[in-house]
């Protein structure tokens, strides 16, 4: 999906004329939903409307094959190409660089969490079960103690997440327990945002 | 009849609970896998049905639609007895399965959950925890 077609579902759904603030918003979307797009162009128009100085991005993904880097460089040239200027910041698993960021001047867009998530099971891969498990709830809990501060702090943050959990559980116990720490972060992310949104390829469902 | 459909791990269990913690006068029972015997319960008790995926799986032999009517006649003469309220995982957005059981069984399910539809007085979608009213008064 364009800038221009997520631009008029923004129009369809009046979504620009709310010109409260929110702090945490959140997206979700199956794959080439267009959430990326989406989200990109409400960070930039909440950018502008609040004024904000710095319009950050914050990128997961791993390059480690060729299919990613070219997902990659796709994300950055639709960045590029655009007329304000984006920070980048890479975040994989530890949260470290995450500190430069001042959220008070901020719009922060996240993209996506389950990257993230990904990157902190394969981190943790050669832990035994209980160790890991111990540390990725540390991870989490990291997670969930930044978001909090951001927003406390005056951040605008938008996260993106995918739509995995509508399908037969795996016959991989990896997957699944991937599957479940997704949907409990989700339903953690639901709880505290103040605005959440669902792509369904044509469509954007507001739940919240 | 009352339905609560969602994907894995969308927090459908807790809605249905916090729901009922604030309404009931019986007492609630959950059940993973199995449809229980009518003759236990009171009138005014909740029975909460979940993992249809384990319960259509025992009777996967059958074809999609026989699977689909004998599960809706179980729940249809329980619900004459006491409340029934239905979890129903949604695992019907996802790849196509490679295996041809999985495929019968999102078959299966996809029919049940239409009858089920059809068929109750409220339907929910929870979406992390959110809930959405697509049928009826909600819960």
């Amino acid at each position: 999906m364009d800038q221009e077609f997520a631009l008029l579902l923004f129009k369809i759904y009046e979504i620009s004329l709310e010109v409260q603030m929110c702090k945490l918003v959140f997206i979700t979307g199956g794959v080439r939903s267009g959430k990326s797009a989406f989200a990109e162009c409400y960070a930039k128009q909440l950018h502008q409307q609040f004024e904000r100085t710095y319009l950050y991005y914050i990128a997961s993904g791993v390059a480690m094959d060729e299919e990613m880097s070219t997902r990659i460089k796709r994300h950055q040239e639709d960045r590029q190409g655009s007329a304000v200027v984006w920070n980048t910041i890479e975040i994989q698993a530890d949260l470290g660089p995450a500190e430069a960021i001042s959220p008070k001047q901020s719009v922060i867009l996240w993209d996506c969490i389950t990257t993230w998530l990904s990157n902190v099971l394969y981190k943790t891969e050669e832990l035994d079960e209980n160790g890991r498990m111990v540390e990725i709830e540390k991870y989490l809990g990291k997670l969930k103690k930044q978001l909090i501060q951001w927003t406390k702090d005056g951040g605008i943050v938008l996260l993106v997440s995918n739509e995995i959990l509508d399908e037969p559980n795996s016959s991989y116990s990896e997957v699944n327990v991937y599957r479940q720490l997704l949907g409990e972060l989700h339903q953690w992310i639901a709880h505290y945002s103040d605005e959440a949104y669902e792509m369904d390829y044509s469509k954007v469902k507001r739940w919240k | 009849m009352q339905i609560v459909i969602g994907g894995a791990y969308n927090g459908k269990r807790k809605f249905v609970k916090d729901r009922l913690a604030n309404q009931l006068s019986g007492n609630y029972y959950f059940f993973e896998g199995i449809i229980p015997n009518e003759t236990k319960f009171y009138k005014e008790d909740v029975i909460i049905i979940g993992d249809f995926e384990k319960i259509i799986l025992q009777k996967i032999h059958l074809d999609e639609e026989a699977i689909a009517e004998e599960i809706f006649n179980n729940l249809y003469r329980l619900n004459q007895q006491v409340q029934v309220i239905c979890i129903c995982t949604d695992i019907g957005r996802g790849i196509v399965p490679l295996l041809k059981e999985e495929r019968k069984l999102r078959d299966a399910c996809g029919r049940l959950y239409q009858k089920l539809f059809s068929e109750s007085e409220s339907v929910v979608r929870v979406w992390y925890g959110i809930p959405q009213v697509l049928k009826g008064g909600g819960l």
